[in-house]
């Protein structure tokens, strides 16, 4: 579910950057009205959650393997703030060190797995199908189904980014329902894993899934959902505004999936193409003003494989300069 | 499981990286976080078709990659790793995008183009975003996101969870380790265990989160993150910054492919 960088256009990666920080801002207050003690719980419980993805669970029946993923265990075991906090501590982490997830995405990698999960799928489906009682029961039920929920979101919200940021060709109806498809299998494991481990943690050590349980007084579940709805009203404004701003790729996916306009748009970019070419290259050395090249076109094809192959050597030319003058200073730079 | 372990072991390698000394690693962390995200940020502004205008990009990681002495194998690594859904995603373009796109007379399929395009693009995001870690390394980062004013909650939180991944990894390969001993010849593990054994390492960090709390407070931690004064900025650090900042700023304003083809054929 992690998305790199080349998928993004800076529009969509800017909005749910922004997004993202909100909603880290909020928790961070949060987390600063709680006790202290949490803050290294937090810290060990996402690299807890690291180590634990090295585990490969055998899914019964197939031959495949999972493992888990652990939005969903995080808020369970810290609470949504802190769950989401720690989701953004893994995140970046993944993102600087894994190449999991890259840096401009890195904002629609904490929604699509942090938000949902922590603020969507724990509190509105886990806590409320647990609220009553926690029985092993209800655990697994609550596990699972919050967890399928907060993939599906996720999986959408990609969907989403991707289309609307336009850098690859995936018909929406498809690439939708790949991704669905893809992550409910991902979280049922997902639901399974966590069923399991919440309810073992629960027969042999209460007090730490416990613990969030008080937590969660009618009280704090209320601003939750009201924050949730604050967000949820907050993305809807971001994506309408995305309609209206950059029709282009709304545009585009839409002509995809129903299978018109396509001629128009490949106009519409076509046209920007022109634009781009001639707001980019210097008139004096523009294509048209080259009286030599008889057979324009062919010949600034050529050309533009010269131009290209001349950029690539000046680029090899200056690693062997740099590689000289670091052999002649070892002691220097080397 | 040795993949995992085996890219852990990679990571502390990229952190020694950082500790070597050369002029980039040397340049104010600020500065190279920035340049990692406009550069980063101009590739993604391009359109879906440029294939040529994004060649002159290739001059950053080349020139810090040899300064540096940043070993090749382990950018091929990063960026193989990533390839594959790359491929996946872009694969299709040209069998849904069967728009011909005419670059000065030839006739390319736009599916192509913007296949090549994305391919070379998030090869160039990738290898960009290992440099700037590979050049600065974990404590410079935080103390860059310090002076960025992320609070220090978030801060902390994040070195904390940096320092305890190496820990944690050893306690769930540990217990793997036990486990396979006695299932040999399983490729994973079963569903009866799943819980307890999860179960079991969750505990147990669970009781080593609170040692550990114990001891920061021992050592007078009181809910704040300070860190030590950084590095200071130097007229070579701005230097650095400008003159990377202007090549970008040229790169994507003008075609220097198609404007030294430009030139080539004039002077012909």
């Amino acid at each position: 579910m992690h998305m790199g960088d080349v998928l993004i256009s800076p529009e969509v990666g800017g909005t749910m950057l922004v997004a993202a920080v909100g909603v880290a801002a909020v928790s961070i207050k949060k987390v600063k009205e709680m006790d202290e003690k949490k803050l290294p719980l937090m810290g060990v419980m996402a690299a807890f959650v690291f180590a634990s993805q090295m585990i490969n669970f055998t899914i019964p029946g197939t031959g495949s393997s999972g493992h888990l993923g652990g939005g969903l265990l995080l808020a369970i075991l810290l609470g949504p703030y802190a769950g989401f906090l720690s989701m953004a501590a893994i995140l970046l982490i993944q993102a600087l060190f894994f190449a999991d997830g890259g840096y401009l995405a890195y904002g629609c990698n904490l929604i699509n797995m942090g938000f949902y999960a922590c603020f969507i799928a724990y509190p509105l489906i886990y806590k409320f199908i647990t609220r009553a009682k926690m029985s092993r029961t209800r655990v697994i039920i609550g596990s699972i189904t919050a967890s399928v929920i907060g993939l599906q979101l996720g999986a959408f919200s990609v969907v989403l980014e991707t289309l609307l940021s336009g850098k690859t060709e995936l018909p929406f109806s498809q690439f939708a329902g790949v991704m669905q498809g893809i992550h409910l299998a991902i979280g049922l494991v997902e639901g399974i894993v966590t069923a399991a481990v919440v309810s073992f943690v629960l027969k042999v050590r209460p007090d730490i899934v416990g613990e969030t349980a008080p937590n969660g007084s009618r009280k704090s579940n209320k601003t939750i959902i009201i924050g949730f709805l604050a967000a949820a009203l907050v993305l809807g404004g971001i994506v309408s505004l995305f309609a209206s701003a950059n029709p282009d790729g709304l545009e585009w996916s839409v002509g995809k999936v129903t299978g018109a306009e396509l001629q128009g748009n490949s106009q519409v970019h076509e046209a920007l193409e022109k634009a781009q070419e001639k707001t980019a290259v210097l008139p004096d050395y523009g294509f048209k003003s080259q009286p030599g090249t008889g057979g324009e076109a062919a010949g600034t094809v050529v050309s533009g494989i010269v131009g290209s192959g001349i950029t690539l050597g000046v680029i090899v030319l200056i690693g062997f300069v740099i590689k000289y003058f670091k052999r002649r200073k070892p002691g220097r730079i080397g | 499981m040795a993949d995992i372990i085996g890219s852990v072991m990679e990571v502390k390698h990229i952190d020694e990286l950082s500790k070597q000394k050369n002029p980039v690693n040397n340049i104010h962390p600020l500065f190279k976080l920035i340049l990692t995200l406009v550069y980063i940020c101009v590739l993604a502004s391009f359109s879906r078709y440029e294939v040529i205008g994004l060649l002159p990009f290739i001059l950053y990681p080349v020139v810090i990659i040899l300064v540096c002495d940043i070993p090749l194998n382990k950018i091929f690594k990063r960026v193989l790793f990533i390839e594959p859904f790359i491929v996946i995603t872009g694969i299709l373009n040209p069998v849904f995008d069967k728009n011909l796109v005419e670059i000065g007379g030839f006739v390319v399929s736009g599916g192509w183009l913007t296949f090549f395009s994305l391919v070379i693009r998030s090869t160039l995001m990738v290898t960009a975003g290992f440099l700037l870690i590979a050049t600065t390394g974990i404590d410079d980062i935080a103390k860059t996101l310090s002076l960025l004013k992320v609070p220090s909650v978030f801060v902390l939180l994040f070195l904390l969870t940096y320092r305890y991944i190496f820990v944690l990894m050893d306690e769930a390969g540990r217990l793997l380790k036990a486990y396979y001993m006695r299932a040999p010849g399983q490729s994973g593990v079963r569903v009866r265990v799943w819980g307890s054994m999860v179960g079991q390492l969750l505990i147990r960090t669970y009781n080593r989160a609170q040692t550990i709390y114990q001891s920061m407070v021992l050592k007078g931690y009181n809910g704040r993150y300070n860190s030590v004064a950084g590095k200071r900025v130097k007229t070579g650090d701005v230097v650095y910054f400008a003159l990377w900042l202007a090549f970008i700023a040229a790169v994507r304003i003008y075609n220097i492919p198609l404007l030294i083809s430009a030139l080539v054929a004039g002077n012909i």
